[in-house]
Parts: C-alpha cells; structure tokens; sequence
C-alpha cells in the first residue's frame, strides 16, 4: 500500500528536469578552439574575431542535440547578413554518424569533428548539449548546460545585444 | 481449444520469472520500513542493488533474476518509496545516510559471513555510497566493493564552471567497479572521477560500455542494441562482480 501511495505520490509531483537557461556568464576570454571541418578544411575560433559565435557541443546519441539542431538553424538564417557565426563542434562521432545525425537535422552552419573530445575539458562541456556564446572581442558571455529554442524571441535579442554592443 | 491452452501455457511462462523474489521489510531504528526484493542464493555473495529513480524497471528484476541463478543473492531495493520522494535526482539527497548505513548494518547482521557488494546506477550511486561511507564510519561496519554504473555523482552542476562531485565521492574508501557508457557525458569525464575517487582512497576499474548511452536498460528511446544490451545486463556486471568479489566468486 506504502509503494503505492509513493509511486502516486511520484507521480503526481514529477516533473521535467528543470528548463535549461542561457545564463550570462562573466565575460573571460574563450578557449582555443581550432578543429576540421566536416567539409573539409579546419575552422578557428581565433580568426571569427570581431564576429559574435555561438560554440554548441553535440553528440549524435543525443536526443536533446537533435532537438535543438533545426532552431539553431533557422537561428542562423534569421541573423544571416550579420557579424554572427554558429559552429556545431561534434564530439566524439566519427563522419559516418555525424552525416547520419545530419541528415535528420540538416544545418547551414560549419559542423567541425573533435573525434577524441580534446576540446570538451578547456571548454567544461560537461553535458551534452552545452553552448557558450563568445562576443564580438572572443569573450565568453553566455553559456547553457542542456538544449533550447533557439530562435525564440528574447534569445534572439540577447544575441542581438552582444552583435550590437559598442567596443 | 488447444490453441488456447498453448497461448495461455505461453503467457504464464512469459509472466513467471526465472527465479522468483520475495519481499522482504527491514524496519529501520528511524522507523522506516525498508522493502527490498530479495533474489536468494543460499551462502553466496550478497549484491545490494539500490534503485529507486526510474522506479520498478523490468530489466534489474531479470538481471536480479539471473545473477541469483548464478549464485550471487541479490536485494533490489528502491529507496524514494519508503520516503515517499518523487522519482527525480533531487530525491536521492533527502535519502537519510544515517537510515541508509543502518539498513546496511542490518543486512550484513543479517547475512553474517557473507562478501558484500553495492550496487547503484545513476543518481542512485549516491546512495550506495552514502550508505557504505555512514555503515563504516558510524557503526564500523565495511562491504567488498561497489559496482557503479553511468554513475552521476556531481553534487552542482553550473555551465561555465567546473562541477562538484558530491561530498561523498571525498569520503570513499572502496573497491569499485565503474561501467561508463560510450556515448555519454560521463566517458568524457570518466578519468577525472577515478583520480578524485583514488585521491580519496578508493581502488578504482573503469570499464567502457560500447555503444551504449547513460540508463541504455531502461531508456524510452532505447536502440535496438541498447534493448538487447539490457537483455545481457546480468553478464554485463559479472565481470566486474567477480573483479570486486575476487576469490569469493560463486
């Protein structure tokens, strides 16, 4: 009677693990971050300089990854023609899954393939998905353990306010 | 007719498990009521196997099941119910150590001479821990070693800073036996635990699970290698089991 009185009690109390947040980090200089390019070529963090860049670590086992993939992308087209860059920086995957994971979610931005996770302990991506927004000055200002909807109203502004900020 | 009978015959087999548990309630001196299920095997090693998250998870009973089979008792224990906590990660931490390490003090009263192996996944790893760091440092009460499965052990976890292991991942001082999944968070991040886990006194084997993701046995998206994975949870752990068990393998 006890387990069936918990089991209810568990249920009518459970809810979501709590909503993911961009939180405002206080602003310290981003990790290197200079990967290849799952189309060909390398990509560095160092050369977006003067560009505002959301980093998203992924992982193709990752249900949340997938989720939030296609907001990233429509993110990415609704900012398109200004100083802002989007790069999905696989961890762990090899191409084959990347292309697989791909294909569910097809995005416009630069995927780049950490296969052996060396950049997840500079950049503490402690779970999967997690961004951190770098400013126009590669400043780390943002940062988000868990996925969300990119291209919802007040996310876009806040990435607008840190395109927008004065040197 | 005998159609009928043979489907009947097919859903009673399907419903009979392998090896039958039997529940049984350790009253706490806290006056918490304890039920565990409890997989026998006369004078074999002991896997206390503390659940509780997810629930009643069909896979662990099986695993249970089988590993009693082989001769290693199992108690699978759901430790929210008696505290009528909700199945969320938060709940593990209001699981008194105190009731815990009694419990544990009990069972080994119970089971006198036998080895004694924990066994938590997840956030239930906490309580496995908990439980053998009070018995001991409390009651001076040891176990043989804890098996960990994808376990969670981070007290805060904040984006832009480096997480802390909760308080007894200091305090530890066991044989342990780490299963990290491949694809998950915790693989990245596997060596990072068995330093601080070592630091602090405890003898540490990790083992890579390939393919696999975090809860693979119980996942409502689980792949059809994670469902077949969960079919060969028992074989999954006796390796380990015997690392940790040694030369009172069954």
């Amino acid at each position: 009677m006890k387990t069936l009185f918990a089991m209810f009690l568990a249920l009518c109390l459970a809810t979501p693990a709590l909503a993911a947040e961009l939180k405002d980090l206080p602003a310290k200089p981003a990790a290197p971050l200079a990967l290849p390019a799952l189309a060909g070529g390398s990509v560095d963090l160092a050369q977006l300089r003067g560009k505002v860049v959301l980093v998203n670590f992924w992982a193709a086992w990752c249900p949340p990854c997938l989720k939030e993939m296609p907001s990233m992308n429509r993110l990415a087209q609704r900012l398109a023609g200004r100083p802002f860059v989007i790069l999905g920086v696989n961890a762990g995957d090899d191409a084959e899954a990347v292309r697989a994971f791909l294909k569910k979610a097809p995005v416009d931005f630069p995927i780049l393939l950490d296969e052996e996770g060396r950049t997840l302990k500079s950049w503490q991506a402690f779970v999967f998905p997690t961004s951190y927004v770098v400013d126009r000055q590669g400043r780390v200002r943002m940062g988000l353990f868990g996925s969300i909807e990119w291209d919802e109203a007040e996310t876009v502004a806040r990435i607008e306010a840190l395109i927008d900020e004065k040197h | 007719m005998p159609r009928l009978l043979l489907t009947l015959a097919a859903c009673l087999l399907l419903i009979l498990p392998a090896r039958a548990a039997e529940e049984v309630g350790i009253v706490l001196p806290a006056g918490v009521e304890v039920t565990s299920q409890r997989f026998a095997a006369a004078q074999g090693p002991v896997l206390l196997w503390f659940t509780g998250q997810y629930g009643d998870v069909e896979a662990e009973r099986n695993a249970a099941a089988a590993l009693a089979a082989r001769g290693v008792e199992v108690w699978l224990t759901d430790w929210l119910a008696p505290y009528f906590l909700p199945q969320l990660p938060g709940s593990m931490a209001k699981v008194p150590a105190r009731d815990l390490g009694d419990w544990l003090a009990a069972l080994r009263q119970r089971l006198p001479g036998r080895t004694v192996v924990l066994l938590g996944s997840a956030h239930t790893a906490d309580l496995a821990l908990r439980a053998a760091r009070d018995a001991r440092e409390r009651l001076g009460v040891g176990v043989d070693g804890a098996l960990l499965l994808f376990p969670l052990l981070y007290r805060d976890i904040e984006v832009g800073a480096e997480p802390e292991y909760a308080p007894v991942v200091d305090a530890t001082r066991l044989k342990l036996a780490v299963l990290v999944p491949r694809s998950s968070a915790g693989y990245w991040w596997r060596e990072r635990l068995k330093a601080r886990l070592e630091a602090a006194g405890s003898q540490v084997s990790l083992t890579v699970l390939p393919g696999l993701r975090d809860g693979f046995y119980r996942r409502s998206d689980a792949t059809e290698g994670e469902v077949a994975a969960g079919g060969r949870l028992a074989e999954m752990l006796w390796q380990p089991l015997q690392d940790l068990m040694g030369d009172k393998t069954p």
